[in-house]
């Protein structure tokens, strides 16, 4: 999620995983309280919990936080617009990126 | 399920209470958040009360806060603390604007390339992004070193499509209190944001409120419309267009949304998992409060983040009729809910974006990054953005694990919920 609180962005991720859509999607619904988080097993605990993390805050009107906020969102719509027709005119520089990171990890 | 009227309750209306009121504090470690289950009596509820408030939890917020809980159901923009803590979320520490990249790579949402090709193209100049520094140049605190402002040409010509971020910024930053002041003065609500387009070519022409495809675009719920939806022609196909989207759907008469991916094999499609057939559930579902739609200054707000991602992603995608990733203000209304297994249709709650980027093929109904806008400062209101904003995340996790499960052909008769075939078995994120 992108938020933005008048001038200033966040950006929030939502991790979570299988044990996470269990609880929401189980058609015999489960405790809110997972036995897990009784017992303090707080490391079993967290597979049952969605963990938001937060990046903030992005001010626009300050040149590094937008500089980097473009960088995210480029490096977001980069990843997605290589693998499709639409991403013609950034996939030679993604490609030449991708090789010379070849050669070095040779 | 009615609301407990009293006098000065909060709970008559619902649309003026603050998204987590009642709470104390946003948990940000599995201890906090478990203290604050059992503080408020909710070690032996399961998810299926995530509507319900009893006696026992009005007794306890009135000792424990100026607040007064009701029951019923609720927005995302007005979550009571029960149900906030009903979807178990935490949020660890903020972390610094530096470490959002680096996590975004821990997290396996991008790799090293995508991020190095975007610094590459950022830096070089490349593809008219040199026209960002130029943005900066204008609308940054901290000047570009040596380097003077060029004043040759237009606005648009130094700018391209990042021109009119300079009058935005210019709005936010200077005139946004001034309006937001004449707002409070004149009313809350001045008028509602604008809404997704029908595409009135395939017959979306009759209002975009009567059709069953804007109730699962917005789930606008209307239930007299929808009635008038169920008896209608069913057979007629709708469209709605989006960027970098275009799904045409058949309306089931069985339920509020169906399209040809659903189909199980049986002529039954899965949606009837997500909005249950049984007239009764169904009126439930419909009596859900919308969200509240977003106020003129949060407009401005959305449409500077929205114009921002939408240049850039213009900008490196060559000439076409339909370009995709690019960001839209479209307020869109997400449902969490119904819960499984239990015989209320009404344990549901809504939550509405402002807007997203819709990444990928283009095939998904959801965008993958969804925005939210406000046009003040967080300030003292922390606990009450991040509540609305925790509802916000699980809502979009259940519709994309919903359409991930219509997509798979999961049977809708499985005893038990199989996790999207997409998402890993380990860790997942969006």
């Amino acid at each position: 999620m992108i938020a933005q609180d008048a001038d200033e962005v966040f950006i929030s991720i939502g991790s979570y995983t299988e044990a996470y859509l269990k609880y929401l999607f189980n058609p015999a619904p489960a405790a809110v309280l997972p036995p897990v988080a009784v017992a303090d097993d707080v490391a079993a605990a967290a597979a049952h919990m969605l963990r938001i993390q937060e990046f903030s805050p992005f001010k626009i009107s300050t040149r590094d936080h937008l500089r980097l906020l473009a960088h995210v969102i480029l490096s977001l719509l980069v990843k997605e617009l290589v693998t499709l027709r639409a991403g013609t005119m950034i996939r030679p520089v993604w490609l030449e990126i991708d090789s010379s990171e070849d050669e070095s990890d040779g | 399920m009615k609301q407990a009227p009293g006098p000065g309750s909060l709970g008559s209306l619902p649309n003026q209470r603050k998204a987590g009121y009642g709470l104390q504090r946003i948990p940000k470690t599995i201890y906090e958040w478990r203290d604050d289950v059992e503080r408020y009596g909710l070690s032996n509820r399961t998810l299926s009360n995530i509507c319900l408030q009893g006696a026992l939890l009005v007794y306890r917020s009135v000792l424990f806060s100026n607040y007064r809980l009701s029951t019923g159901p609720f927005s995302a923009s007005n979550v009571p603390a029960t149900s906030f803590l009903t979807v178990r979320a935490v949020w660890p520490g903020r972390k610094p604007v530096e470490a959002a990249l680096p996590a975004l790579v821990t997290e396996g949402a991008l790799c090293e390339t995508d991020t190095k090709c975007a610094y590459h193209l950022l830096h070089g100049g490349a593809l008219g992004l040199d026209k960002l520094e130029a943005l900066m140049d204008l609308i940054c605190t901290q000047a570009r070193p040596s380097t003077p402002v060029r004043t040759i040409g237009s606005l648009a010509d130094q700018l391209g499509p990042f021109a009119q971020l300079v009058s935005l910024h210019n709005l936010l930053v200077r005139r946004l209190p001034s309006l937001q002041q004449q707002q409070r003065k004149d009313s809350p609500r001045l008028f509602d944001a604008p809404r997704a387009p029908m595409d009135r070519r395939q017959g979306g022409d009759e209002g975009a409120r009567t059709s069953p495809l804007v109730d699962l675009v917005h789930r606008r719920t209307d239930r007299a419309d929808r009635r008038a939806d169920g008896k209608g022609d069913n057979e007629k196909k709708l469209a709605v267009t989006h960027p970098g989207r275009n799904l045409t759907m058949t309306p089931s008469p069985t339920s509020l949304v169906s399209d040809s991916t659903c189909d199980n094999g049986d002529g039954q499609g899965n949606s009837e998992l997500l909005i249950a057939d049984n007239d009764d559930d169904g009126a439930a579902v419909a009596d859900l409060p919308l969200p509240t739609p977003r106020n003129p200054t949060e407009t401005v707000v959305v449409d500077f983040l929205v114009t921002f991602i939408a240049a850039i992603a213009t900008l490196i995608q060559p000439p076409t009729r339909i370009p995709v990733c690019v960001a839209d203000a479209f307020e869109q209304t997400l449902q969490f809910g119904p819960v499984p297994g239990t015989n209320k249709a009404a344990e549901a709650f809504r939550a509405s974006t402002d807007g997203g980027i819709p990444l990928g093929s283009g095939k998904s109904m959801l965008p993958a990054i969804i925005f939210e806008a406000k046009s003040a400062k967080r300030g003292d209101n922390e606990v009450s953005v991040r509540a609305q904003q925790t509802m916000e995340h699980a809502a979009f996790i259940w519709e994309k694990a919903e359409e991930s499960r219509k997509n798979a052909k999961v049977s809708s008769t499985s005893p038990l919920f199989l996790p999207p075939v997409n998402i890993s078995l380990s860790r997942v994120r969006y």
